[in-house]
C-alpha cells in the first residue's frame, strides 16, 4: 500500500464524479430535446482490498454510458405510427371531401333536385306558360351545374392527393438519405459510447418519421446498422444506401425501375401516410365519383326517355332535354342548348294539340319511381343514403384517427418514462456526484496532510 | 416498477388534455351558436339520411299544395261560369214560357227571338271564358276557342305536317268525318323512303298511343278511321317526320274531351276540368247540344213556331240538369281538394316536427353542458399555470 496509490485513487474518484457529472449535464440540457434517451454513467469499482502488505487499492471509473432505452417500446411505437400516419391523413382527407356533401346546411344537391322536379310540375299546370318554361330551364341548368361542381371539386381532391403522394416520397427520400448517412457514422463510430448514442437517438427519430410517412419493416442488423424493408420484401435503406422512391405517371416507384408500380404494394396494408393518400385517390374518391356518375346519368336517361315521347308547344316531337355525356357524366352534365334557346322546345305535353302537359307530369312523378339500385330506391334515397355513406366513412375515419392517437400518445408517454429526463432526478444525482466529489477531494486533503506528517518524520 | 414521471411527459399530458377540453368546448359552442345538432353530416350519418328523406317528402308536399291552389282558383272559375250559365238558361226558359201561351203572338216572339240571341252571345262568350290564358272549357286543347258563333257540320281540317319533317310535299285531306267526338289524328314515319316504300303507324288520340306499323308502304294515300283519307305528294320521308289532322263532329264545339289532371300526391292525380262537350254539348257525357236548342228556339219564335216554343222548354229544362249536374261536380271536386290538402298540411306538419326532433339542439341542455364545459376549460389552464412553480430548483439552495 502506498500513499501515491491512494492519491491515484481520489484522483481517478475526482475523475469519475467528474465525468457522472458531465453526463448529468448532458441530460439536463436535454430534458426537452425530442427523442432524446437519458444516459446513465455506469459506474464500477475497480480494483482489490487485501489484509496484508503490498496489495493494491479499490477505485472507481466510469466504465460506459449507458443509453436508457426499451428496444420492444420502439417497435411499438414504430408501428403505431404508421397506423397513426394512416388514420390522421385518411381523416384530413375525407374531412375536405365532407364539405362537398354538406348537406347538413340545406342548399345542396337535395334542394335543386326537389325543386327541378316540382318546376317540370308547375308546367305541367300551365303548359304554354313561358314563364314556367324558363324557371325549368333555369332549374335544369342550376341542377347540371350542381352535379358539375360536386364533381369536379372531387376531381381537385384528386389532384390534390397526387401532389400530396409527391411531397410525402420527396420527404421520404429525404429521411431514408438521413438515416443511410447515420448507419455510416454509427458504424465508423464503433463503440465509442457517447457520440454513438446521440446518433442512434437521432436514427431512432429519424425512423419513426418515416414510419409515419410509409408502410415499412426494419431490422438492425449485426453490423449494427438499420436495414428498412417495404411490405413487398423491397430494402429501401440496406447499410450505407438508400434507395430513392420517385412519382412517375401518378405511381409511387424506385427510381431506378421506373415502370414498376408499387401503389398497390404500399397501399394494401392500410398504414402510413403515402398508404393513406393512395387509398382516398384510388379507392374512396372513384367510389364516390361512380355513385354521382350513376344518379346523373340515370336522370339524364329518364328524363330524355320520356321528353322525346312527347311534343313540344310547335306541335314536333320532342328531342333530347339532357345532352348525354361519354364519361364522366356528372362532369359535363349540361341541358341542350337548343332548349336554352328556345324553351317552347320543351316536350311537356302527351299530345300533338296544346295544352297538355302530361309529360311533364310524368317526368315530374319520376322522382317517385324506384329506378336507382336495381329498382329499390327513388333518386332522392339514392343521393341521400349516398351523402350518409359519406358521412359515416368520415365519423369512422375521425374516430380511428383519434383512437390511434390516444395510443400513439399512450405509448410516447410510456417511453418517456423509460427514457425521459427527469429534473426531480437529475438534481439529486448532481448532488449525490457532488457529494463524492466533495469527499474525493477531502480524501485528496487527508493524503496531502498524511504525506506532510511523513515528511516531518523525516526531517 | 412504479412510473417514471418525467418532465416532458408531464408537459405533453397536460396540453394534451387542454385541447382535448378545447375541442369539446368548440364542439359545444357550434352546437349552440347554429342551434342544431347535425353541423357536419359526420355529427350523425344517420340522422342526416333521415332529415334528407323528410327534406324531400317536405318539398313534394309544397309542390302539391301548389299544384292544388292552381285548380282551385280554376274549379272556383268554373263554377261561377257555370252558375251563370245556369241563371241565362233560366231566363230563357222564362222566356219560353212566356211565349208558349197564348198572350204572345208574332210580333212579341220576334222581339224575343232578338233577346234570345243576346242571350246565345253571353252563353257563348261564357263558354269560352279564359283564366289566365287558358280556356275553362275546351278540355286538354287549351289554347283554342272552343265554341264557334256558327254551327258546323262535321269538318277536317287542313293537315299540317311537323316543323321538323323532311318531307316537302303537300298533304290533303278529303272524306266525311264520321267520329263521334272531335279527335287529333296523327301519323308519324317509321321507316325512311319514298312513298313506295316508307311505313307509318297511327294515333287517334294525339299522339299517346299508337297503332301498329303498318304492313304496307305508304303509297299515294291513306285512310285513316273515321271516314279520313289523307292524300300525299311525290316525295321522300324520313323516319319520325309526322303529320296531324284535327277532326270535329257537326256541331259548335271545337275543344276535345282531354281531361286536365294534376299531381295531388305520389302516385295520385286528379282531374280538375270541365270540358266543353260534357257541359254544353250532348257528346263527351253531355245529353243535350245547349247551343243547338237555343238556336232552335230563336228559330221557333223567329217562325211563330209555337211547337218548337213548347219543345225548348224542355230543352231549356235538360239544359239546366246538366249544367247542374257539372256544377255538383266542380263542387265534389273542390271539396277533395280540400281535403288532399288538408292532409298534405298535417303530413307537412309531422315531417317538420321530424326534422326539427332530428337536427335542432336542446338549447337549455346545451346551455348547462357549456357552462361545464367552461368551467372544466378554465380549471385545466389554472392547473396549467401551476406546472412551472413547482420544482426542486426552487427548494435547492
Amino acid at each position: 500500500m502506498s500513499l501515491s496509490g491512494l492519491l491515484q485513487v481520489s484522483r481517478n474518484a475526482l475523475a469519475s464524479y467528474q465525468m457522472a457529472i458531465d453526463v448529468t449535464g448532458g441530460n439536463i440540457a436535454n430534458v426537452s430535446t425530442p427523442g432524446y434517451s437519458r444516459q446513465r454513467p455506469v459506474l464500477k469499482a475497480t480494483g482489490v482490498i487485501q489484509g496484508g502488505a503490498a496489495s493494491s487499492q479499490m477505485s472507481v471509473e466510469v466504465t460506459k454510458v449507458e443509453r436508457i432505452f426499451d428496444n420492444y417500446l420502439e417497435v411499438q411505437i414504430v408501428d403505431q405510427q404508421q397506423k397513426a400516419g394512416y388514420s390522421e391523413t385518411e381523416s384530413s382527407s375525407l374531412g375536405r371531401i365532407e364539405t362537398i356533401f354538406n348537406e347538413a346546411k340545406g342548399a345542396g344537391l337535395n334542394d335543386v333536385m326537389g325543386r327541378f322536379w316540382g318546376s317540370w310540375d308547375d308546367l305541367a299546370n300551365n303548359p304554354g306558360g313561358q314563364v314556367e318554361r324558363d324557371a325549368l330551364v333555369s332549374v335544369s341548368e342550376e341542377l347540371a351545374t350542381k352535379f358539375n361542381t360536386m364533381a369536379t371539386d372531387l376531381g381537385d381532391i384528386q389532384q390534390d392527393a397526387n401532389l400530396s403522394i409527391k411531397d410525402t416520397i420527396s420527404e421520404i427520400n429525404k429521411l431514408t438519405s438521413s438515416i443511410a448517412d447515420l448507419n455510416k457514422a454509427i458504424a465508423e463510430r464503433g463503440n465509442i459510447s457517447g457520440e454513438s448514442n446521440r446518433l442512434l437517438d437521432e436514427r431512432s427519430e429519424s425512423l419513426k418519421s418515416l414510419s409515419n410517412l410509409i408502410d415499412l419493416n426494419y431490422v438492425v442488423d449485426s453490423n449494427g446498422a438499420l436495414n428498412v424493408f417495404l411490405p413487398n420484401g423491397k430494402q429501401i435503406i440496406a447499410g450505407n444506401l438508400a434507395s430513392e422512391l420517385d412519382f412517375k405517371d401518378e405511381h409511387v416507384v424506385f427510381k431506378q425501375s421506373p415502370t414498376e408500380s408499387m401503389d398497390q404494394i404500399l397501399s394494401q396494408g392500410n398504414k402510413g401516410k403515402l398508404a393513406a393518400l393512395l387509398n382516398v385517390r384510388d379507392d374512396s374518391i372513384p367510389g364516390y365519383q361512380d355513385k354521382l356518375d350513376d344518379l346523373a346519368s340515370k336522370i339524364i336517361s329518364k328524363v330524355n326517355e320520356l321528353h322525346k315521347v312527347g311534343f313540344d308547344a310547335y306541335q314536333n316531337t320532342g328531342k333530347e332535354f339532357f345532352t348525354v355525356p361519354s364519361e364522366n357524366i356528372a362532369k359535363n352534365m349540361a341541358v341542350k342548348s337548343e332548349i336554352i334557346d328556345d324553351v317552347n322546345r320543351i316536350a311537356a305535353s302527351a299530345v300533338v294539340s296544346s295544352g297538355n302537359g302530361e309529360t311533364a307530369q310524368e317526368i315530374s312523378a319520376l322522382k317517385d319511381q324506384l329506378l336507382m339500385n336495381s329498382g329499390t330506391a327513388t333518386f332522392g334515397s339514392y343521393y341521400g343514403s349516398m351523402v350518409g355513406q359519406v358521412g359515416r366513412d368520415v365519423a369512422d375515419a375521425d374516430s380511428n384517427a383519434e383512437h390511434q392517437d390516444t395510443i400513439l400518445t399512450q405509448l410516447i408517454t410510456h417511453r418517456d418514462s423509460v427514457s425521459g429526463v427527469s429534473i426531480d432526478e437529475e438534481m439529486m444525482n448532481i448532488i449525490k456526484y457532488q457529494m463524492g466529489y466533495n469527499a474525493a477531494g477531502r480524501l485528496c486533503q487527508t493524503v496531502n496532510e498524511l504525506l506532510d506528517t511523513l515528511m516531518n518524520i523525516i526531517k | 416498477m412504479s412510473i417514471r414521471i418525467t418532465d416532458n411527459a408531464q408537459f405533453t399530458s397536460v396540453v394534451d388534455n387542454l385541447f382535448n377540453i378545447r375541442r369539446q368546448y368548440q364542439d359545444v359552442m357550434e352546437k349552440l351558436t347554429s342551434q342544431k345538432n347535425i353541423n357536419n353530416i359526420s355529427d350523425d350519418a344517420i340522422g342526416v339520411t333521415r332529415v334528407l328523406g323528410f327534406k324531400q317528402t317536405n318539398q313534394a308536399i309544397g309542390q302539391y299544395q301548389s299544384n292544388i291552389d292552381n285548380t282551385s282558383s280554376w274549379l272556383s272559375a268554373t263554377e261561377g261560369k257555370l252558375n251563370n250559365a245556369n241563371d241565362i238558361l233560366t231566363e230563357a226558359r222564362t222566356l219560353a214560357v212566356s211565349q208558349a201561351t197564348g198572350t204572345a203572338n208574332a210580333d212579341t216572339r220576334k222581339i224575343t227571338a232578338q233577346k234570345v240571341q243576346n242571350l246565345m252571345d253571353e252563353m257563348r262568350s261564357l263558354a269560352n271564358s279564359q283564366l289566365g290564358d287558358r280556356y275553362l272549357f275546351a278540355g286538354s286543347r287549351s289554347d283554342e276557342t272552343p265554341f264557334t258563333s256558327e254551327e258546323a257540320a262535321a269538318t277536317i281540317d287542313t293537315p299540317v305536317a311537323g316543323g321538323a319533317n323532311s318531307y316537302e310535299g303537300v298533304v290533303t285531306q278529303s272524306g266525311t268525318y264520321t267520329g263521334e267526338t272531335n279527335k287529333s289524328y296523327v301519323l308519324k314515319i317509321t321507316t325512311d323512303g319514298t312513298q313506295a316504300a316508307a311505313k307509318f303507324k297511327i294515333s287517334d288520340d294525339g299522339g299517346k298511343t299508337w297503332g301498329a306499323e303498318s304492313v304496307g308502304a305508304i303509297g299515294n294515300s291513306v285512310v285513316l278511321d273515321d271516314g279520313i283519307t289523307l292524300t300525299f305528294d311525290n316525295g321522300t320521308f324520313a323516319a319520325n317526320d309526322l303529320f296531324y289532322v284535327n277532326a270535329y263532329t257537326p256541331g259548335y264545339y271545337k275543344g276535345n274531351d282531354g281531361a286536365l289532371n294534376v299531381t295531388i300526391n305520389k302516385d295520385s292525380s286528379a282531374n280538375y276540368n270541365i270540358t266543353g262537350a260534357e257541359a254544353f254539348t250532348d257528346k263527351g257525357g253531355g245529353s243535350i247540344d245547349i247551343f243547338k236548342s237555343l238556336q232552335s228556339f230563336k228559330d221557333a219564335l223567329t217562325d211563330n213556331n209555337v211547337d218548337g216554343i213548347s219543345t225548348a222548354i224542355g230543352n231549356m229544362k235538360t239544359a239546366q240538369d246538366q249544367i247542374i249536374l257539372c256544377t255538383a261536380k266542380c263542387g265534389s271536386r273542390a271539396n277533395r281538394m280540400e281535403m288532399a290538402k288538408n292532409n298534405l298540411s298535417e303530413l307537412e306538419l309531422n315531417m317538420t316536427s321530424l326534422i326539427s326532433a332530428t337536427e335542432d339542439a336542446d338549447v337549455a341542455e346545451l346551455a348547462t353542458t357549456f357552462s361545464m364545459k367552461e368551467v372544466a376549460l378554465q380549471a385545466a389552464y389554472e392547473v396549467a399555470s401551476r406546472i412551472s412553480s413547482n420544482s426542486i430548483i426552487n427548494f435547492l439552495k
